[in-house]
Formats: structure tokens, sequence, C-alpha cells
């Protein structure tokens, strides 16, 4: 009893402590906000912002609202960072096949670039991709490559399709539903029974399906009297025409990419050592050939043990376009410090950084943790 | 047939090998023709890069000049004088010009700790504490001065190496006993003390570094009482401590959870107390344990202490702007990174192979 007693005690204790210090915390700043003469709430999010936020993925202007601005700032850290994501855990296979294959000039090769990346900041990293974004010649003499391409210092110039941006957007969703649905099929509980040549099937269907979806958008929403396809060309001082991806986006992206893939090359590297060496002799008995041994023994117990540390890796990487502050990405972070600087409504901003990245970074943990249990699920059932 | 080939398969690791280096090379080739023609390329690849950076920094070096006039000739390479004219703001910042040998002593004090306290015979909590109490405390007096005659130096003028030292050594002296503290919360077994701590590590776990230093460095004093408000440099410190903490707390938690039940149980079975059990049989195996990830980790915290230029400080990273922040020398921007990448590629590498070799020691140890 005197246990419990005490238990109850120190339970009630810790919360009242945490409670004290956040609403202590909360209305001391409320007061000496109150002071300096700012309001309290989130009425400001009508608000028009009156500054230009720099790169955002829809058109933007001094005159949208806050919860707009705010919006496609987090649309521009989820999208670099799932993309940064992606791109370094493919740069990272790469990597770590290097490392595994056996050869000592590769693996030499493979350890100097990974030691390089994990040794130096991942700041110094970004400055320094910023300098080589920004190094390349100006609109003038642009670099030209194959199909159109151009390289200046003020971006990466690529031929798009003439229409609107709702247009590229819708794609983009449909592209990731289609993505989403195959994971699904490959993987979902709906579709364990069905036959491989089945889920083939569907597969197809689903694939075509979003193709000509995102072929009908295109033709709706293109803009009227104007070519298919506009390319980049020289107008004036700047290039115009096509997409542009300025040198700060590139700059991300590249640095976050080749940062991750170190990373992720070790994690990779390391799933696929820990492989019971006694499983692939296994399968050697049962006369299994080299590639079937790989696809069905080595690779499915490898990604299960990767994927609890790649949840984390990649957690880091949506992190990191937060140094997009350094070079002037215009992110999530960057945009609420720069619209503290301009609306002084501190705490409520602080509450709207914090509350994303928390729904962003949580929302992807428990995606991978439900897609690790069902890999481990399917292992408990066989 | 010779008669004394026996009639098995030959083991195919004792096939006979050219001597040659060439036949060697033919042979491999032969055998993975995708490895090779890929690794040739590579190489060749990086011996052209090579070169081309080689030309450029040693060749057409410019290793000393008075001022910047040399760098700016035509077909000229690395302008390595900058370091020579600049070293002194890129190393002690805005260090009072007269004192910057007292900046100098305490980085050596501060690398000179760390590099004592990484012999196996200090290894014992109470060597350790007193190791690097003694050498926090001469860097504060080299640094801070005051006493002994020497001048006071505001924290607001400290900067260059030595500021990234500091932080990045008290960043990780307090980010332990944060993290052992996190991580008994969270293993509590009543549940409002463990699920509210849980809650707090995951959510500063999602947060950006650069957001937990802008808020302890903007946000934190609006809602502190202005006795508590303190030094800007001391709170980013703690949040930055704070956020390591979170994350070595749930390392920790890996190695407890990798113990045996019977450890503890055991541990209770002959009556130990907590305390005891904690302090004696928990703490000492989770940390040998985890011991690889806690250098990973304080490897991440060294690396990442140049966030703190981006909230205002003036550490190496920034203090290598300066450097080439004047008219003078703004043509050797790639010059100041490269060497200031290198000094931190030269300590960060070392911990980290540090780490590699106590990993493999410990677990021949082990055997």
């Amino acid at each position: 009893m005197n246990r419990r007693l005490r238990d109850i005690l120190l339970q009630i204790s810790f919360v009242g402590l945490l409670l004290v210090l956040i609403v202590g915390f909360l209305l001391n700043a409320y007061f000496n906000l109150k002071e300096q003469g700012i309001t309290s709430g989130f009425y400001f999010l009508e608000r028009q912002i009156g500054w230009d936020m720099g790169f955002a993925f829809m058109p933007t202007a001094i005159s949208d609202p806050y919860w707009y601005a705010l919006l496609l700032a987090l649309m521009n850290t989820v999208v670099i960072g799932y993309a940064a994501i992606a791109l370094a855990t493919i740069l990272g296979v790469g990597v770590a096949a290097m490392r595994i294959s056996g050869s000592s000039v590769l693996n030499t090769i493979a350890v100097g670039y990974i030691e390089l990346i994990r040794n130096v900041p991942p700041l110094v990293q970004i400055l320094a991709w910023y300098a080589v974004f920004t190094a390349f010649p100006p609109p003038r003499q642009a670099l030209e490559f194959l199909g159109g391409v151009l390289l200046t210092a003020r971006g990466l110039h690529v031929p798009a399709p003439n229409v609107s941006g709702m247009a590229i957007v819708l794609s983009c969703l449909v592209a990731l539903i289609c993505i989403a649905g195959l994971l699904w099929i490959a993987l979902g509980k709906r579709f364990m029974f069905h036959q491989s040549l089945q889920k083939l099937k569907i597969s197809a269907i689903v694939m075509a399906g979003s193709l000509v979806l995102i072929c009908a958008i295109m033709a709706v929403l293109r803009l009227p009297d104007t070519p298919l396809i506009s390319y980049p060309a020289l107008k004036g001082f700047n290039i115009s025409g096509g997409i542009t991806m300025p040198p700060e986006l590139t700059t991300i992206l590249v640095g976050v990419t080749v940062f991750g893939s170190a990373f992720a090359a070790e994690i990779i590297r390391g799933g696929f050592l820990s492989v019971d060496t006694s499983k692939l002799e296994a399968g050697k008995a049962l006369g299994m050939t080299g590639w079937s041994i790989f696809m069905k023994i080595r690779l499915p117990i490898a990604i299960r043990n990767i994927i609890p540390m790649m949840t984390n890796l990649y957690v880091w990487l949506i992190k990191a376009t937060a140094l997009g502050v350094a070079v002037g990405f215009a992110d999530l972070f960057n945009v609420v410090v720069s619209a503290i600087v301009q609306s002084g409504h501190v705490i409520e901003f602080v509450i709207i950084l914090a509350g994303a990245f928390w729904a962003v970074n949580a929302g992807f943990t428990i995606l991978m943790n439900r897609f690790d249990r069902r890999l481990h699920a399917k292992e408990a059932r066989k | 047939m010779n008669i004394s080939t026996p009639y098995v398969k030959r083991d195919s690791s004792v096939v006979h090998r050219p001597r040659n280096f060439m036949s060697r090379l033919g042979h491999y080739a032969n055998k993975h023709p995708v490895i090779f023609v890929f690794s040739t390329l590579l190489l060749l690849v990086i011996i052209g890069l090579g070169a081309v950076i080689l030309d450029w920094a040693v060749f057409r070096g410019i290793w000393s000049a008075p001022d910047s006039q040399a760098c700016r000739a035509e077909g000229v390479g690395a302008c390595w004088a900058v370091i020579g004219a600049r070293w002194r703001i890129i190393f002690f910042g805005l260090y009072p010009f007269d004192e910057q040998w007292r900046s100098a002593i305490a980085c050596a004090v501060m690398l000179a700790t760390a590099i004592t306290s990484c012999f196996p015979r200090f290894w014992t909590f109470k060597r350790l504490s007193i190791l690097w109490v003694a050498g926090y405390v001469v860097f504060y007096i080299l640094m801070g001065g005051g006493v002994f005659g020497l001048k006071p130096v505001t924290v607001q003028n400290w900067g260059g190496l030595a500021l990234t030292f500091f932080v990045f050594g008290t960043c990780t002296i307090l980010t332990m006993p944060l993290a052992v503290v996190l991580v008994l919360l969270r293993q509590s077994s009543l549940y409002m003390i463990w699920k509210p701590t849980q809650l707090i590590i995951d959510f500063v776990r999602s947060m950006p570094l650069l957001v937990v230093m802008f808020v302890t460095a903007v946000i934190v004093p609006f809602g502190l009482p202005d006795a508590l408000i303190g030094e800007k440099l001391y709170r980013v410190i703690l949040g930055f401590a704070f956020y390591n903490a979170c994350y070595q707390a749930e390392i920790l938690r890996g190695g407890i959870q990798s113990l045996p039940q019977g450890q503890d149980e055991a541990a209770k079975a002959l009556g130990l107390s907590y305390r005891h059990r904690v302090s004696r049989i928990i703490l000492p195996q989770a940390f040998k344990i985890t011991l690889p990830a806690t250098i990973n980790q304080i490897v991440i915290i060294f690396l990442e202490t140049p966030l703190i230029s981006i909230i205002g400080f003036f550490e190496v990273l920034a203090s290598g702007a300066a450097a080439f922040g004047t008219l003078e020398w703004g043509v050797a921007v790639a010059e100041v990174y490269l060497f200031i990448s290198i000094v931190f590629f030269m300590l960060s590498f070392s911990l980290s192979s540090y780490g590699r070799f106590l990993e493999k020691h410990l677990s021949v140890n082990e055997r």
C-alpha cells in the first residue's frame, strides 16, 4: 500500500512538474509579448505575407495569405525531403554494392567516398555545393546539353510541357497514388493469396490507368495556343520557358542526397553482411542459382535488418532540408523564420513549425514501422 | 592422366594463380568483366580528377604572398596565401588580438584532455570526471580571464576553433548525464512517467537541430523570467545537449534492452537497491554495448557544431567566412572552406577511427 501511494505521488508530481513548466512558459511568453504589443492567436494566418517567399511548386505572390505560404513551404520541405530520400537510397545501394563487390579497387573508392562525406560537416558540404551550382556561367553563355537542357548560374533549365502548375501537381499526385497502389498490391494483405501473374496484371492495369489519367490531365489543362513542349531559351538577360530548378533547390537536393547516401551505404552493407552465411549455404545445397539465392534469401533478410535503421536515417534526411536556411532555400524553417521576423508572432509560428515537423516525421515513422511489421509478419507465418 | 591427381574436384581456392601482375589482371578481367570495366573507368575518372585538383592546388597554387595581387593573375591555381594571411581570424575569430595566445593554449588543453581520455587507463568514472573538470577549468580560465592577471574576455568575443571546441566539449559532457536521466525515466515502470518521457523524446527527435537551436536562442527568452534567461551561448548549448541527449537516450535504451533480463532480476534477488542496480549492473553494461553507437553520436555532435554559426555565433566556419569577407581576399572562398573542411575532417576522422579501433579492441577482449 505504501509503495502504491508512493508510485502515484511520483507520477502526479512528474506530470505536474511538466505541466507547470509548459504552462508557466506559455503564460510568461504571452504576457511578455503582450507588453511588446504583439497580439496572440492564429487570426494572422489570413493576412497577406507581404514578401516574396522564393521557390515554390505553385505560383506565389506577395498577396498570398500566411497559411498558403506556410503550406507551400511545407510542400517544399516534404517534396525535397522525399526526393532526397529516394535518391540517397539509390546512390547508397550503388556505393554499398561497390563495397561488397569483392573488388579491392571499388571497395577502396567507396570507403574513400563514405569517409569523406561522413567526416565533413553537412553545413560545409551544403555551402560547397552551393558554390558549385552558382559557379556556372551567366545565362548568356549557358551550357547546353542534349535535349535542350540549359545550365547556368541561375539554375538548371529543363524543357517541360506547356501546362498550368495545377496540372503538374495533379500529375504528381496521380503518380504517387499509382506508386502507393503498386506497393499495396505487392505487399498488401488483400492481395496475399493472388497468383503472381494475376498481381502483375493488376499492376499493369494500375500503371496504364494512371498514365492515361496523367495524359488526360495534361491535355485538359494545357495552356491554349502554345506548342506542346516549351524549351528554355535566352530572352533578354534571363532564360525563359521550361522549368527552372534554382541553384538553392539543386544544392539542397544534391547535398542531402550525397550526405544521406554515405550513411545509407553503410547501413545497407551492414544489412547484407548480417545475413547468416549458413542460410546462403543452405540455398546452395538446395541447388539454387546465385541469382535466386540473392533474390529469395539474401535480399529479403537484408531488407528486414535494414529497415529500422533506414527509418532513422530517412527522418534525419527530411530534417536535414532545414539546412536550406544557409543558402536561402524556402523550406519550412526558412519561411517560418522570415515570417517571425516580419510578423512578430513568435509562439504561434513555433507551434506551427514544431507541429508540422512532428506530424511529417511521426507519420513517416508510423508508415515505415507498419511496413517493417508487415515484412516480419510474413516471416513469422512461413 | 597423372596418377597423383586425386579423384575429387579440385578445391577452387587452391586453383593455380598466375604470378605476373598483368596476367593476374587479365585473369580477373575474364572472371568479373563488369566489375573490371566499371572499376577501370571509375579509376580513370578519379585519376583525372585528382590530377586536375593536384595541378590546381599544388603546382599552380600560390603558397605565400603579401597580398592577394598574385592570386588575381591569370592561370593561377589555389590561393593558399589567404591562410597564411588570415589564419588568426579563422582560428580565433573576434578574440582580442593580443590575447590570442590564450585561445591557442586553451584549444591545446581541450585537445590534450580529449586525447588523454582516450586511454583505457583513464576509464573510471572518477578519473574521467577529474580529468575533464580540470581540463575544463583551465580552458575556461584561459578563455574568460579575469583571474591571475588575465584580461577578462566576454563570451561574445570568443570565436573560431576555441568556440567550436567549447561548444562541442560542453555539449558532449552535458549530453551523457542528461541521457542517463532520460533513459531512466523512459524505462520507468510507472505509466505516467515513461509515457510523457517517450512523447518528449520522440517529439524532440522529430525536430531539426536548427529548430531546437533557434528556439533556445530566440524564442525561449520570451517564456523565461528575466533572472533565468542567461547568456545566449549557454542556452543554445543546453538546447543542443538536450537534443543529443534524446538521441543518446534511445541508443542507451537499445543497449539496456539487449541485456539479458536475468541481470536485473539477479541483482534484485541479491537485494540491491535501485540505485546500485542501475549504477553497478545496468548502466555500465549498457554503455559498453552501445560504445560504437555512442562514439558515432559524439562524431555527429562534432559535425553539427558549425550549425551555431547560423544562429549567429562566430565559430570556425563563420570566422572562415570573415577571413575572405574582406575585399582583398574575396577571391579565396573555396580555399578557406577547403582548409576548414580539412581541419574538420582530420579531427572527425581521427575520432571515428578511434571508435572503430575501440569496437574491435573491445570485441577481442570479450572473446
